[in-house]
């Protein structure tokens, strides 16, 4: 289990982070919806260390390490020049896994025929699905995924949709998805966390449709009551 | 950390601007060749050793600052930084990784220089066109190695700083530039032996032609050596403190 306690980040005496306290289970899928300029990625970042926040974030009750997450942020970053397969190889190599399976974990995301090509070579799907593959290689616990369908067209989102759902959920991990596509939130995550000017404003098990999701994500992010619900 | 400094190589795989920065390396021995052989009059070693270190002592600086810079930028170009001070190593040691690498390809180029430069005056002497023995040469080669090794560290860590100030490779590179001709400037002053590359090119000369060491060789010495560690201290110093400062949000 991930903990997030009482987490706080102020920039510039600008609040980003506003006590921010959850706790996220092994096995689900967490959509996080908001915004922007909500706090999405700054949490994100928060938990990989990359803040300079107040508060605890622990994983079993022991102060979290970034090796123990997979991430995605922001946008697919690799080194252009090296290949499919040697990016991940590379990356297997600073997470001091020996043996990696990379074929399994480019299998898992339909880019084993494209092991060869130059990451500069590849469409924006098939860096997204790289980042992913990435996100899920050695012994992560928690993962990241920071927008993972921007920029996508609708197979690529749906194919992004059917890797989480379908292949990548597992007891084992506990995923955490950020973004502004309702029907891909609707379609993927067991529960929805709802981010506004830093702070959690509702926690729902995820029992909606687009449509009811898309409602109640315009009267949650209207209604003008701060803090969590 | 050696790990870490493989790593560093392997991201290289396919980076062809290194083959650029050796060529401009390469240039003070390449055109000093060229001049030589097609001038029709006889040289001494001296004479090639004083023009080819004329502009490795301008030339090497710019290469070292691009070289280094380029380095860390590819962090930040690629956008890997996030990826990259994840992984659970310190940022000393990631940043000291960064810095090593630049180290060994400087050497490493450096060496090249200095072989190609031996060479040529093999060929020269075996075609008649220089005067030269092999004790000459071995000395001026240790005045060169002596040069390289104050050069090389002072200049790889002055670089860290601009890059990872300016997170960007044209700033770094033309500082780079301004910092090697001024550099330069230095070389021909008395009191030029607290710059670490004006020092540096006068110790080299020194083994090729004694009078045109300092004055006062002593004070030069002691002080030119005093003070080019004292700077590569303050220099990595202060590039590990703004490599590893903490910040608010890190992108």
């Amino acid at each position: 289990m991930l903990q997030i306690k009482n987490v706080n980040l102020n920039v510039s005496g600008v609040a980003l982070l506003h006590n921010i306290s959850i706790e996220l289970e092994l096995g689900k899928i967490y959509g996080i919806l908001g915004p922007n300029g909500a706090g999405k990625t700054t949490l994100f970042k928060s938990m990989l260390g990359l803040t300079d926040y107040t508060g605890e974030i622990l994983s079993e009750s022991q102060p979290v390490s970034s090796q123990l997450f997979g991430s995605l942020i922001e946008y697919p970053a690799f080194y252009p020049k090296l290949t499919v397969a040697e990016n991940l190889w590379l990356h297997a190599r600073y997470l001091k896994i020996n043996n990696p399976d990379i074929k399994t974990a480019l299998e898992q995301v339909n880019l084993w025929e494209a092991r060869s090509k130059l990451f500069s070579q590849l469409s924006l799907g098939m860096r997204q699905r790289l980042g992913i593959a990435r996100a899920f290689l050695g012994n992560v616990k928690y993962l990241l995924l920071d927008e993972p369908t921007n920029g996508l067209d609708p197979m690529g989102i749906k194919e992004i949709r059917l890797l989480l759902k379908e292949r990548l959920k597992s007891p084992n991990h506990c995923i955490l998805v950020s973004s502004h596509n309702l029907t891909e939130i609707a379609a993927i995550t067991d529960c929805l966390i709802f981010i506004k000017n830093g702070r959690i404003v509702k926690i729902l098990e995820n029992n909606y449709n687009e449509q009811e999701l898309e409602a109640l994500y315009e009267t949650i992010m209207t209604s003008s009551k701060e803090g969590l619900e | 950390m050696i790990t870490l400094i493989r790593n560093e190589f392997y991201k290289q795989k396919r980076e062809w601007s290194f083959l650029f920065l050796l060529l401009l390396s390469l240039l003070p021995v390449l055109t000093g060749g060229a001049g030589a052989i097609f001038n029709s009059s006889t040289k001494t070693l001296a004479d090639l050793f004083f023009f080819m270190n004329n502009q490795f002592a301008m030339f090497f600086p710019m290469v070292l600052f691009i070289l280094v810079g380029f380095l860390f930028y590819q962090e930040y170009k690629n956008k890997t930084y996030i990826n990259w001070i994840t992984y659970g190593y310190s940022k000393r040691k990631l940043f000291f990784t960064k810095v090593s690498v630049a180290l060994i390809i400087g050497v490493l180029f450096a060496a090249i220089l200095l072989l190609l430069f031996i060479c040529l005056i093999f060929a020269l002497k075996v075609t008649g066109k220089v005067s030269a023995d092999i004790p000459e040469l071995l000395t001026v080669s240790v005045g060169f190695l002596l040069e390289a090794a104050i050069i090389i560290p002072v200049t790889v860590c002055a670089g860290a700083i601009i890059i990872n100030l300016s997170r960007n490779i044209i700033i770094s590179s033309v500082i780079g530039v301004i910092y090697g001709f001024a550099s330069c400037f230095f070389i021909g002053s008395e009191i030029g032996f607290v710059v670490p590359n004006g020092f540096a090119y006068r110790v080299a000369m020194y083994f090729s032609d004694r009078t045109s060491y300092y004055d006062n060789p002593i004070r030069a010495t002691i002080g030119g050596c005093v003070i080019s560690l004292l700077i590569f201290a303050i220099l990595l110093s202060v590039g590990v403190i703004l490599f590893t400062h903490k910040r608010k949000i890190e992108s």
